[in-house]
């Protein structure tokens, strides 16, 4: 049994679940069922669907009658196409068994006179109207000093008649539609049958559908097969269900893998998992591990054809975070740690350590990102004598630089945390105060602050950084737990530190593939890695960075500051907005001088003006 | 015994729960496993959704033989495993439990299951229980209009009737029609048990005692025709043709030999949606295997899917109950941990109730739902393709020459063409070009052998963020403006939108309608509007969100108008509301 349901509240109406404060809760299927059973599982949007279809609901939008949409075919329109009448019936029909004032009226019409003249050839929905609006379902123009009609296809007949609402009231009559009959150019024709009554309500008391839908309807205008719409519709919009792009099996999709138990993936997978493959490959294809293609027309040769997917369907995987999988992993537990104890401890930490090591690694970042050679700077020699080289180096410096974005990111939410700790414990920890670059007189020498070209073994100490198991990432695994496990914080704000504590990993990755991408050139450095060298901070040009980046430091201190003031105060909040704004756009500069810079071999010296550090 | 009314009181309906459910199909005899989405708590994934096993009802035999009939027992599987040992994948089998609404002399109203000491509190039992399922296959038919190319099974049975009872299709026909599907040869759409309740013992947890029914959908396989055996598959990209060339493509087997099974002499075989110029119902027309190749015939392929209405009916102190449900089986949920930000209960919700209420109790979590959810999809889509296939369509409607060129969307905001999601797509793209310095204004990107998608890669990384209260708040409540631009504003009501296409716009979205008392808003430029689906701006592609995917009917896709209106009255509070910026837990929020 799960629990006693109450139809008034279920399936819908669950809007309001909470499992507590900053977590929304899941749906529960009922006892023994997948929640792949869920309404909440399948797609809403349909070209036809995946589960259903839901466009047939609006094919008995009107008690009584049943329309049909059609579009045009690639000979072009005849006049027919648009809402087609099939027929009028108010047999089985259950809208009429209700008893309102205007159910009557209408199937007194239906069995009437307009029932008499909807009978006889083929009639079309004309117009609707409602709240006082009326729109015909044309296409309107001057011809000859005469009204053309064109009537729009089906498509747009539908979306027409899927955005009326249906007012909760179901005395109230808000709807009126006409037909009309049309002549041979699609002109509307004739005396036109005018009905006033309501949208059907789709579902019935009991959550259910009506069953005014006969079985098999709601699925009539899906694929015949169902695989051709999986392997050949272009609309590719189901990913949540159907993915796009995955990444390769893993032995431990879940979580409690050897990664994080700081080990090294796996030989033979040098790809895991950094890059996208495409789900629907043909499996025995060689080029299977080969990363997703950008266009679908490249795609298509590496994926099942047409009929072959009738048939091979099955081979296709299951996901699970993203990554191709067999089943859930088996369990297991995290290493058990002693996370911080004190709110004091914690907030010296994010203070005196972390926030400045976010800054210092979000610039000695972007400093290697500036030492690699942009692909514009290959010359045709170099890219006939190393086929692929700019776009290694493109995607080197890409990958690279959101890693030093990222780290930005982070920077922002480790003060984001310590404001948030400075509000829930005001008597205890001291107020907040930005956190941008190290905070006190001099740099803890445990953060490196060499600004580096991308050497391979640059890159192999950034991926130690970064690694799981190392210190970083221990670091922030401490602070989700001491931070989850006190009801004195906000609720959701170990959130912060969990999404930083997935970007290390992500972080990991990223710069293994670097490492990956550029070995071929190890060994000829000035092939990928400019001649860059830092310079001294009074050399032409310095300044004006130094100064782009004091200012953006400037602008995000102020910034932080604002946005923690702002939970009290819309004047702040708009402070904060502007300042932030102000902060990237100094970042942008900053962006494309380094990159002038860099290209004359000139090095930006971030930490030249920190505190107590001279040049060296 | 039964009891008086006095007594006991009465039943006043019956009802299934679920009332509708979703079967998937596989053609493992084993059913998959029941889990339960779970928020991931483990700090090296992020902040998302996980799957994890859940008590898994087990059929087992009640005799020795192991024939029927079975009972069902408890378990908790370790893990989910999708595919069995033959790697057939595990179909999803929806059970429906069966509960009355119960009303004692106080005239209160309870849910109770039925279970064979209920039915005997009222007088019957569970063999004068009557289920009557309904299953069809209506593809063939709704392109063909001809009832004879239906497959309909339907089976009536008692409760305790415990066999498997085979929802084995066939075509209705008249005297001298072609049946799709005949009498001798069926259609296996699957099949509907029941199963013997168990008394519950002191301490269960969970009752075994209700009356339950179970939907077991076909294998997913396709059947045709003794003609639809090999064919040449066209090479092309979905939606497009090939010109009738036999020896183009290669050539693959479309349905199991056992399979062929349906008539040849019904018009399903041969069909052809541009047989004629008369428009066609359902869209898209070119739906079917054989579509592909020029002249587009049909090799008269359908499939053991379908969807069907359960009923129960019993009569109880002489009143007649009945009650219905309904399932649907369709393809399985390949990525089952990843929800739909457009989900059928969206669309439902969207279709049926009034607009959400907006309360601090209830709105920051049901947005920060829609965001998981938006993560979730985008986690897996392929931006890069979505976007070249996206833009080249807009080229392809709005009659550019060259849909290459950089400048042919000039002065049109936000971009259609390469220059979409670039830098000059301002005041739309941010992020994007911060993170893809490399890219041009090109369709697709570049990328050699060693690039990672970059599109893909930046949806995905922005919107992991997005997934955490903190930050998606703090998101919202800093730049709710760009929030407003950044969002497609969906389709506006019938109300909306104005009499004549282009003599005036639709309606204005009421931004600010939610601000708090006194605020005074920055201005804005443009109003922001809901979009027309009659005009070209408004069902062309673009990157606002979710960028570049695809609507019912083919256009760009937005959320719901419930989902966007609660999205709006959400911004609305965080930019004039401090308390709706609170964390909760803080006493300025007092959410918790």
């Amino acid at each position: 049994m799960t629990g006693t349901p109450d139809r008034k509240i279920r399936p819908l109406n669950l809007s309001a679940r909470a499992a507590g404060p900053e977590m929304p809760a899941y749906p529960e299927p009922v006892l023994g069922n997948p929640a792949a059973t869920l309404m909440d599982s399948g797609v809403g949007n349909c070209f036809p669907g995946l589960e259903f279809d839901l466009r047939q609901l609006d094919v008995r939008f009107f008690p009584g009658l049943v329309f049909s949409f059609p579009g045009v075919t690639p000979a072009g329109p005849d006049g027919t196409q648009g809402a087609q009448l099939v027929y009028a019936d108010t047999t089985g029909d259950p809208v009429f068994a209700e008893d309102y004032p205007w159910v009557a009226d209408l199937a007194l019409a239906l069995g009437g006179p307009a029932g008499d003249a909807l009978s006889d050839g083929q009639w079309y929905l004309h117009a609707v109207e409602q709240k006082g609006r009326r729109i015909e379902l044309y296409d309107i123009s001057v011809w000859q000093n005469a009204l053309l009609y064109t009537p729009y296809e089906g498509e747009i007949a539908w979306w027409i008649i899927r955005l009326i609402e249906r007012d909760p009231d179901p005395a109230l009559a808000d709807l009126t539609i006409e037909l009309t009959q049309r002549d041979a150019q699609g002109q509307p024709t004739g005396q036109p049958v005018t009905l006033r009554g309501k949208r059907r309500a789709y579902l019935d008391d009991e959550g259910m559908i009506s069953g005014v839908y006969h079985p098999g309807e709601l699925t009539a205008s899906m694929c015949s097969p169902w695989t051709h719409d999986f392997r050949d519709c272009a609309c590719q919009y189901w990913a949540s269900n159907h993915p796009d792009v995955v990444l390769g099996e893993m032995d431990d999709p879940n979580d409690a893998g050897s990664l994080q138990a700081g080990q090294e993936p796996a030989p033979g997978d040098p790809l895991q998992p950094a890059s996208f493959l495409d789900w629907m490959r043909r499996r025995t294809d060689p080029a299977r591990d080969v990363q997703a293609q950008t266009t679908i027309d490249g795609a298509r040769p590496f994926r099942y054809d047409p009929y072959e997917i009738n048939l091979r369907w099955q081979e296709l995987d299951f996901v699970l975070q993203g990554q191709e999988a067999k089943a859930t992993p088996a369990g297991g537990t995290l290493p058990d740690r002693k996370p911080p104890e004190t709110p004091q401890q914690v907030y010296d930490d994010l203070r005196l350590n972390l926030a400045p090591l976010e800054y210092i690694l979000a610039l000695r970042y972007l400093y290697a990102t500036f030492s690699i050679r942009a692909p514009e700077e290959v010359t045709p020699q170099e890219e006939r004598a190393w086929p692929g080289l700019a776009a290694d180096l493109r995607a080197a410096r890409q990958i690279l630089l959101s890693v030093a974005i990222s780290e930005m990111t982070h920077l922002r939410w480790v003060n984001q945390m310590l404001w948030s700790l400075s509000a829930a414990l005001p008597g205890e920890l001291p107020g907040y105060r930005p956190a941008v670059g190290p905070a006190t007189d001099c740099v803890d020498p445990q953060h490196s602050l060499a600004l580096e070209r991308a050497l391979p073994e640059v890159i192999a100490e950034f991926v130690a950084l970064e690694r799981p198991g190392g210190e970083i990432d221990r670091e922030y695994e401490d602070l989700v737990t001491h931070l989850r496990g006190n009801p004195a914080y906000p609720a959701g704000l170990f959130q912060l530190a969990v999404r930083i504590d997935s970007d290390g990993l992500a972080h990991y990755h990223k710069f293994r593939d670097i490492a990956r991408i550029l070995a071929p050139y190890e060994a000829q450095s000035g092939l990928y890695l400019r001649t860059l060298t830092e310079a001294p901070p009074d050399a032409p040009g310095m300044p004006q960075a130094l100064d782009l980046l004091d200012a953006a430091v400037a602008d995000l201190r102020e910034g932080y500051r604002a946005e923690a003031a702002s939970a009290g105060s819309n004047a702040e909040r708009s402070i904060a907005e502007a300042r932030i704004i102000a902060a990237r756009d100094r970042m942008h500069a900053l962006w494309e001088t380094g990159e002038a810079l860099a290209r004359d071999g000139l090095g930006i010296p971030f930490f030249a003006r920190l505190p107590g550090r001279a040049h060296g | 015994m039964s009891g008086t009314v006095a007594e006991t009181g009465r039943i006043i309906g019956i009802f299934f729960d679920p009332p509708m459910a979703i079967a998937r199909v596989g053609a493992s005899p084993e059913p998959m496993e029941a889990y339960r989405w779970k928020v991931d708590e483990n700090p090296h994934r992020g902040v998302q959704t996980r799957i994890e096993p859940a008590p898994t009802l087990v059929p087992v035999p009640a005799s020795p033989a192991g024939e029927p009939p079975f009972r069902l027992k408890v378990e908790m599987p370790e893990r989910i495993v999708f595919k069995d040992g033959k790697e057939r994948v595990k179909p999803v089998a929806p059970f429906f439990e069966l509960w009355a609404r119960v009303q004692a002399r106080s005239g209160k109203v309870t849910a109770e299951p039925v279970t064979p000491a209920l039915l005997a509190r009222f007088g019957t039992r569970i063999h004068d229980l009557q289920f009557i399922v309904t299953a069809a296959n209506r593809k063939a038919q709704a392109r063909t209009k001809r009832a004879a190319d239906a497959a309909i099974a339907r089976v009536v049975f008692r409760a305790d009737s415990y066999a498997r009872h085979m929802l084995d299709a066939v075509s209705p026909h008249t005297e001298g029609e072609v049946q799709l599907v005949r009498p001798d040869a069926p259609l296996p759409l699957g099949h509907v048990q029941t199963f013997l309740t168990e008394p519950p013992e002191p301490g269960d947890r969970y009752r075994l005692d209700q009356v339950r029914l179970r939907f077991t959908p076909g294998k997913g396989d396709s059947f045709g025709p003794p003609e639809a055996s090999e064919a040449v598959a066209s090479p092309l990209a979905p939606g497009d043709f090939v010109p009738h060339v036999t020896e183009y493509g290669r050539i693959h087997r479309m349905t199991r030999p056992e399979n062929r099974i349906l008539s040849s002499g019904s018009p399903w075989l041969g069909y052809s949606f541009g047989a004629d110029t008369s428009p066609k119902w359902p869209t898209p027309m070119d739906s079917y295997d054989g579509a592909r190749i020029d002249p587009g015939r049909s090799w008269g392929l359908i499939d053991d899917t379908c969807d069907l209405v359960i009923e129960a009916r019993i009569a109880v102190a002489g009143h007649l109950l009945s009650t219905h449900a309904r399932a649907f089986a369709g393809p399985p949920d390949f990525a089952p941990d990843r929800r739909p930000m457009y989900s059928i209960r969206d669309e439902l919700e969207d279709r049926e109730l009034p607009p959400a209420p907006v309360d601090l109790e209830t709105t920051p979590n049901e947005i920060l739902d829609l965001f998981r959810r938006v993560f979730e999809t985008a986690s897996l889509v392929n931006l890069d393709q979505r976007r070249d296939w996206a833009l080249s369509g807009n080229a392809w409607m709005h009659g550019a020459r060259n849909k290459n060129d950089p400048n042919w969307d000039e002065g049109i905001s936000p971009r259609l063409g390469p220059a979409s999601m670039r830098r000059a797509d301002a005041p739309y793209a941010d992020l994007t070009p911060d993170y893809t310095p490399g890219q041009g204004e090109t369709l697709a990107p570049a990328s050699g052998a060693s690039e990672r998608l970059p599109y893909t890669t930046v949806v995905q990384q922005v919107h992991a963020r997005m997934a955490d209260s903190p930050v998606l708040r703090a998101y919202l409540a800093r730049r709710p403006d760009r929030v407003r631009d950044l969002v497609r504003p969906p389709f506006g009501w019938v109300s909306e939108l104005p009499a004549r296409v282009g003599v005036t716009p639709p309606a204005e979205v009421p931004v600010g309608r939610h601000h708090a008392e006194g605020h005074a808003p920055a201005p804005r430029g443009a109003p922001l509007r809901f979009r027309d689906p009659r005009t070209l701006p408004d069902t062309s592609y673009d990157m606002r969100m979710p960028p570049f995917m695809r609507h019912s009917m083919g256009v760009p896709l937005s959320v719901t108008r419930r989902q966007y209106d609660l999205l709006m009255a959400y911004l609305d509070k965080l930019e004039s509301d401090p308390a709706w910026r609170a964390e909760p837990g803080t006493d300025e929020g007092g959410a918790a």
